[in-house]
């Protein structure tokens, strides 16, 4: 080596981290010493090779521990619900107010009537959730019954997630109660007439309509809006503001069968009401785990001879992008169709997806699924219904309610409960 | 734009998951181990409020996923007694397949030659030539000065240079 390269200025230099002062110097060096010139190139070279070598084809991290990562990061997500700074100033409210709020909110999910809660509800004003918003949602490709049209956006969006809320149930109740204090907090309600309208959800034939391309941005801030009407404002919501696909939200199905194509992994659940046998409801679901944004597309292939029709929607996250096709990363879209088969028919039909331009399809096929969650969603589409209509057979949804209480299993099926019997309650005293 | 900490992370991963992974390798020698290590740094990182951390990342997770290697390293240093957990742990001499896209002689040459160097020589070495990291920031992650870190470059290399075969440095290299 030449010596006079051994200086760790000259290394310094080679590596972009010298001072103007010392490139100068060393160029100057340079250009009077052909020796050290191939010395440093010599040294370049090396560094070259270190670096062509040291460069790694290091693996990613199992699509498990990315996912843990994520569920992290949500569940942080979900303790930091934007709180309104303008209010939090005026107000200076006192540490306790929280727990005060939260005891509040526990009176509330137990349809208990509170002494602490004033007859229009007025909880909590000063933490105001920005989640509900309206954005633009789009079913674009699933087929209506008048042909030739698409149905058009359908509502809104808002942005919590069934895992997010599964995860702080189980670990941390009491910022889960006062997450929900937070959802129903005093950030305007739409204006029912800037809605879009409600579109109908007649049944398809499957033969004039094979094949229902499925949405990826969904709305689901109906059933916010629903518990913001009941359990703030103590009265029952506009029926325009009433989403009955969106209240899925509030009905989360098992896991059921699944597949993983690409870092994309679908799943579904096929299951019966007790009253009908020729209806079935699957949830299909669709989730990017693969740790980036995917361009994805997914369409229902319809048992032959059948009918069916899209009954619900849920988003998992507030999108990050409005392009139809991308997935961003964990991002997870829920659809919930009703089939009408033929008697004796076999036949439950496919899921075809499409990922980074490669195809895949999966039969379906018959899953069990929990009877109580049927049930339970069944009597959600009537109140929804009911709603929207004006009028609910409030003694006929209140039995259900109290057979249904001690069956249903998740914290979103007991709060749907308590909402519903808070309406029906609001009914009766009108 | 605030960022939820979901694609706060999502970002995070994308740009440093790969690199972090061999950085960690270079301690653990083992890719599951180093998995591990990264997974840790991020978990960590989502607990972390992203504006104290945003301006420094690079640095912050380097320093985290060091930190995090060599616990884990001190860790089996106390476990050394435990001769058949110790064994179970040892990297097969099977090439995993994420290895195997390596030009394995050549990286096993640099390998054998690196654990030669002091370990701050081989930390700076990696961080510089591996991960790219400017001396500031390598100084930032391992806590030495920036003119130690110089240094150790320096010295690094000149030993590297004695050791590795000489067509690393001459053109006709088969690298």
């Amino acid at each position: 080596m030449n010596a006079e390269l051994d200086r760790p200025e000259w290394t310094t230099w080679l590596l972009g981290e010298a001072s103007t002062e010392e490139s100068r110097r060393c160029q100057e060096a340079l250009s009077e010493n052909t020796a050290l010139r191939d010395a440093v190139e010599e040294q370049r070279r090396l560094i070259a090779s270190i670096e062509k070598v040291l460069v790694t084809n290091a693996p990613l991290l199992h699509e498990m521990q990315r996912e843990r990562i994520y569920r992290m990061a949500r569940s942080v997500d979900v303790q930091q619900v934007p709180v309104h700074e303008s209010s939090r100033k005026k107000r200076h409210l006192p540490v306790w107010w929280g727990a005060a709020a939260a005891l509040i909110v526990i009176g509330f999910w137990l349809g208990l009537s509170h002494p602490l809660v004033a007859p229009k509800g007025n909880l909590t004003y000063e933490q105001v959730s920005k989640e509900i918003a309206l954005l633009p949602s789009s079913d674009q490709g699933f087929p209506r019954d008048n042909r030739n049209q698409v149905v058009t956006s359908t509502a809104v969006g808002g942005g919590d997630t069934l895992r997010r809320r599964d995860e702080m149930w189980q670990k941390r109740p009491a910022d889960f109660l006062r997450l929900v204090a937070q959802r129903v907090a005093a950030e305007p309600l739409p204006n029912p007439a800037e809605l879009p309208p409600r579109q109908p959800r007649n049944w398809l034939s499957a033969e004039q309509y094979p094949q229902a391309h499925l949405p990826i941005r969904v709305g689901q801030a109906s059933w916010q809006w629903t518990k913001r009407n009941v359990l703030e404002q103590q009265q029952k919501p506009h029926p325009s503001l009433v989403r009955v696909e969106e209240w899925i939200q509030a009905m989360p199905l098992g896991q059921g069968v699944h597949d993983t194509q690409e870092g994309i992994e679908i799943r579904y659940a096929w299951s019966s009401p007790a009253t009908d046998e020729s209806v079935r409801y699957l949830v299909l679901s669709m989730q990017n785990i693969s740790g980036k944004t995917q361009s994805v597309n997914w369409a229902f292939i319809a048992p032959r001879s059948s009918q069916y029709r899209l009954i619900g929607f849920d988003s998992s996250m507030s999108h990050t992008t409005q392009r139809n096709a991308a997935m961003a990363a964990g991002e997870k879209v829920q659809i919930m169709l009703a089939v009408a088969f033929q008697k004796g028919s076999q036949e439950l039909g496919a899921i075809s997806f499409r990922v980074s331009d490669r195809e895949f399809s999966h039969s379906l096929r018959e899953t069990s699924e929990d009877f109580a969650t049927v049930e339970y969603y069944l009597l959600l589409r009537e109140m929804a219904e009911g709603l929207v209509e004006g009028k609910m057979d409030r003694a006929r949804i209140m039995k259900q309610i109290l057979a249904l209480q001690s069956r249903v299993q998740t914290p979103e099926h007991l709060e749907g409960l308590m909402v519903m019997k808070r309406l029906c309650e609001i009914d009766a005293a009108r | 734009m605030t960022l939820t900490q979901e694609q706060f992370i999502q970002a995070a991963l994308l740009e440093f998951e790969r690199p972090l992974v061999g950085y960690a390798y270079g301690f653990l020698r083992d890719w599951d181990r180093a998995r591990d290590v990264v997974q840790d740094t991020f978990i960590r990182l989502c607990q972390q409020d992203q504006a104290k951390v945003r301006d420094a990342l690079k640095t912050w997770l380097y320093t985290v996923c060091r930190n995090r290697a060599l616990d884990v390293l001190r860790k089996e240093a106390r476990m050394v007694e435990m001769d058949e957990q110790k064994l179970l742990r040892v990297p097969s001499e099977k090439p995993s397949p994420a290895q195997a896209f390596d030009s394995q002689e050549v990286r096993q040459k640099l390998d054998e030659a690196l654990e030669r160097l002091t370990p701050h020589q081989r930390d700076v070495i990696v961080l510089k030539f591996q991960q790219g990291l400017s001396y500031e920031e390598i100084s930032r992650v391992t806590g030495l000065s920036s003119g130690n870190v110089g240094f150790l470059l320096h010295h690094g290399l000149k030993r590297l240079r004695e050791w590795l075969p000489r067509e690393w440095s001459t053109p006709s290299t088969p690298l």
